[in-house]
């Protein structure tokens, strides 16, 4: 039962309800902020936004049809009547991720990944005032009973009075370590966006947005595993549906940036030892994860021992993603391990690779440089070489020819 | 200003001036168009706040309030009633006979005075007298504790005994596998129930059988069939059909005057089920099975493959066997776990059936066994429960006593 803020002549109007939109209204200033904060389209994170209003109710919607249809009594009721069941959140997340991909079909904004990366911050910071609406519903209350009377108050534990029987519990206050959770990975991402963007460094695209999945996928996966009201697959009752979506979330990132490495790099070999050390490890901390999962289950009393460590492995696998991250580069002076590397064997100047091409009329200047770089390098994709020069410098360089008006000092 | 390449943008000569194009290189480069988009999305956003303050967990009081609405008529029958037994006792040579409002979920409070401990067969006999005295059941129908069978060294019996329901538990060690008893008898078929978590179908809600068992008031409590866990089986609560396929399953349902039914799988299908709910005045359904025992005799299909429970291995087990008109036996075999100072793999299904058979039953169901295998007396768990710790389940039955907290005796069991 949510309880009510008040109410408007027969319509009840619950403190979740005020919360949740509150959350989202967060989110969306939030991602609009830091659109202009990392200079990306804020035009395609407010249609991003809009699409999310319509798509991620629907969506939040069906997957909670899907994980407990009977709560409906068909198909149609589900949106007829939106206060029968409830929402999924993995399920308002496929919405927005829905969203921003038809505003990239729309070709509104630089990408899609340059609109998720806008839309990471704000989608945590939205999360985790969501989840405070748990202080006023039973709602997101985990398995674990505190019966130590020392143990019972915040930030561990909070009554939880049955709606049928009025009997009163101690129960893990769940709601209130998943907010914490969101404000710290909206700090993080923050911090982050914040860091390049005072050293006046080029974001790349997906950053935010791969570290926005692994952390929340960590976090999630753990304190979902708390949960005493988890929505499960109808074909397995033990891994909850976020769960099941957390770990997606932690898989994404690795096999993002491996590709990425893969597509960037495929001249030389010698990134696939460490990307492989890194998948390993990053498997090692998930299975690890998983086994901590099957002793909360089968050992509930000594549950809130195994949680911290199981939150740990998957803190870790989403380290091991982020050195991942690393071997690439997040940002344009970042190089990656490959490319530092063939900086200290002596290359200490480089520039970007848009500047050989010939469509600005500098080809005398990729002939000039063309032995500065390694080789097959001009085989790789355009796309690689935007980290390639610092803005600073970029921008100093290119101000300089706009200043001179002169092209033909630069040829 | 800018150019493309790959699919990355770079602007040449980057200024203030140019700043709006470089945050819109795919869509518009008018500013003005650019604002207009943002403040049409904002007021989208807007709106989809104003829908989620009014729907999201908000709702019309109308028509939501049928949860709320009291059975006054039936809580005011069942108040005479009880009155009416309470004034012509002694009066009229009338039976007791209490009962619990179908529309009560919580049962009432048991006496903590009626429950007891025993250490030996032998102490239960003043119990088992008291039982008839009551007219609860006769000595010699008592099943306690078997024939044959020796209760295990350094184990409790545990007992609960009053005007409306008595209960033994015990535990019992047979071909080294430990079986956890416990014998009912009720005077009521309403003191018999199974409650969902919530009260509510499909709610996603789960919690142990203690917990539930201690919410709710019950003497004797007992894990079922774990139906949220999957999503066929015939589901019954409270005379209402929400589940109606039994394709799979063997169900046992528990009609309005306490009577186990058992249906075989493909007996029932699709509007079959709601004609058979009407026609038996069914009142909850078990949807795990397999059905072990009927006619006193185990069944031909208790040793076979089974859709759930994997039958043919050996794990913790529970069943709930009928003895006669509203006396019944639970049982959990104990697996998976140390109980009795050493390690217990558990049974097969088959030696389960024909222990509920030896034990009397005349007919034996099988419930969710595994982890889920839980039995409470008092709310206390009474068997070792799989791996040692108890697993969050959907639903619970249980048996409760009748005896509304005014009319107790009071002191009459040790």
């Amino acid at each position: 039962m949510n309880e009510a803020a008040f109410y408007m002549t027969t319509q009840n109007i619950s403190y979740t309800a005020i919360i949740v939109a509150v959350g989202v209204l967060a989110a969306v200033i939030c991602a609009a902020l830091t659109a202009a904060a990392v200079r990306r389209s804020v035009p395609a994170v407010m249609v991003c936004a809009g699409l999310s209003m319509v798509l991620a109710p629907l969506c939040s919607r069906a997957l909670y049809w899907y994980c407990a249809p009977e709560q409906f009594d068909g198909i149609k009721s589900m949106f007829a009547n939106m206060n029968m069941g409830g929402y999924c959140l993995p399920g308002a997340m496929i919405g927005v991720l829905l969203a921003a991909v038809i505003t990239n079909v729309l070709k509104v904004g630089d990408g899609l990944l340059s609109t998720l990366d806008c839309i990471a911050p704000g989608a945590a910071l939205g999360i985790g005032i969501g989840r405070l609406s748990g202080f006023f519903s039973n709602d997101d209350k985990g398995n674990y009973v505190f019966t130590d009377s020392a143990q019972q108050k915040l930030p561990m534990s909070v009554p939880v009075v049955d709606e049928v029987t009025g009997a009163v519990q101690w129960r893990f206050a769940s709601f209130l370590w998943e907010a914490i959770a969101g404000f710290v990975i909206f700090a993080v991402l923050l911090a982050i966006a914040a860091y390049c963007t005072a050293t006046d460094r080029k974001l790349n695209r997906g950053t935010l947005f791969m570290a926005f999945l692994s952390l929340f996928g960590a976090a999630q996966a753990a304190l979902e595993s708390t949960r005493y009201d988890a929505l499960h697959m109808r074909s397995n009752g033990f891994i909850s549906m976020m769960q099941m979506v957390a770990l997606i979330m932690l898989l994404v990132p690795p096999v993002y940036y491996t590709v990425k490495l893969f597509r960037e790099k495929r001249a030389d070999r010698s990134f696939i030892p460490p990307v492989v050390f890194r998948w390993v490890a990053v498997l090692a901390m998930l299975a690890g994860a998983g086994v901590a999962e099957y002793y909360i289950q089968r050992k509930g009393s000594i549950a809130l021992m195994i949680y911290p460590v199981q939150l740990l492995l998957l803190l870790l696998a989403g380290l091991v993603t982020w050195s991942l991250a690393r071997l690439c580069g997040f940002d344009s002076e970042q190089q990656g391990e490959y490319f530092a590397e063939w900086q200290r064997q002596g290359e200490s100047e480089y520039y970007d690779q848009d500047e050989y091409n010939d469509h600005d009329g500098f080809e005398d200047l990729r002939d000039d440089q063309e032995n500065r770089y390694p080789e097959n390098y001009f085989d790789e994709p355009a796309q690689k070489s935007s980290r390639f020069v610092p803005r600073r410098q970029s921008d100093a360089m290119w101000a300089d020819v706009d200043s001179a008006d002169d092209y033909d000092e630069w040829s | 200003m800018y150019q493309k390449s790959g699919n990355d943008y770079y602007f040449y000569g980057y200024s203030e001036e140019n700043s709006a194009e470089r945050t819109e290189p795919h869509g518009s480069r008018n500013p003005l168009r650019q604002v207009c988009i943002c403040a049409a999305m904002a007021v989208v956003v807007l709106l989809g706040c104003v829908w989620t303050v009014l729907n999201v967990y908000s709702f019309s009081l109308d028509g939501n309030m049928e949860g709320y609405e009291r059975d006054l008529m039936e809580e005011y029958e069942l108040g005479v009633e009880n009155f009416m037994i309470e004034t012509l006792d002694g009066i009229y040579s009338v039976k007791k006979t209490y009962m619990i409002q179908d529309s009560v979920t919580v049962m009432p409070e048991p006496d903590p005075n009626a429950f007891g401990k025993a250490r030996s067969v032998s102490e239960l006999d003043e119990v088992i007298a008291r039982a008839e005295e009551y007219g609860l059941v006769s000595a010699e129908d008592v099943i306690f504790p078997g024939e044959g069978i020796s209760v295990l060294d350094n184990c409790d019996i545990r007992y609960y005994l009053d005007e409306t329901i008595l209960t033994i538990s015990w535990r019992t060690e047979i071909e080294q596998n430990v079986y956890n008893f416990t014998e009912v008898v009720i005077n009521h078929p309403s003191q018999f129930r199974k409650y969902i978590t919530n009260n509510e179908y499909a709610s996603s809600v789960r919690k142990t059988v203690s917990t539930m068992s201690q919410e709710l008031n019950a003497v004797v409590g007992m894990s079922c069939d774990f139906y949220a866990y999957r999503s066929f089986g015939i589901m019954v609560y409270n005379g209402k059909v929400y589940r109606g396929n039994e394709r799979y399953l063997d169900t046992c349902f528990v009609n309005t005057d306490g009577e186990l039914i058992m249906s075989h799988q493909n007996e029932l299908l699709g509007d079959a089920v709601q004609e058979f709910v009407e026609n038996n005045n069914i009142n909850f359904s078990i949807s795990f099975g397999p059905i072990i025992v009927e006619d006193y005799k185990v069944t031909p299909h208790a040793a076979d493959k089974y859709r759930v429970g994997q039958p043919l291995d050996t794990y913790s087990r529970a069943a709930i066997g009928q003895l006669g008109s509203l006396h019944y036996l639970l049982c959990s075999v104990d697996g998976g776990t140390v109980s009795a100072g050493e390690y217990r793999s558990g049974i097969k299904v088959a030696r389960l059936a024909k222990q509920m058979q030896a034990m009397g039953c005349e007919k034996a169901y099988t419930l969710d066994g595994g982890q889920t295998a839980t039995m409470t007396v008092d709310g206390d768990i009474f068997n070792c429960v799989g791996y040692g710790s108890e697993r969050p389940v959907s639903d619970i039955i249980l048996f409760a006593t009748a005896m509304p907290e005014g009319s107790r005796a009071g002191g009459d069991a040790q």
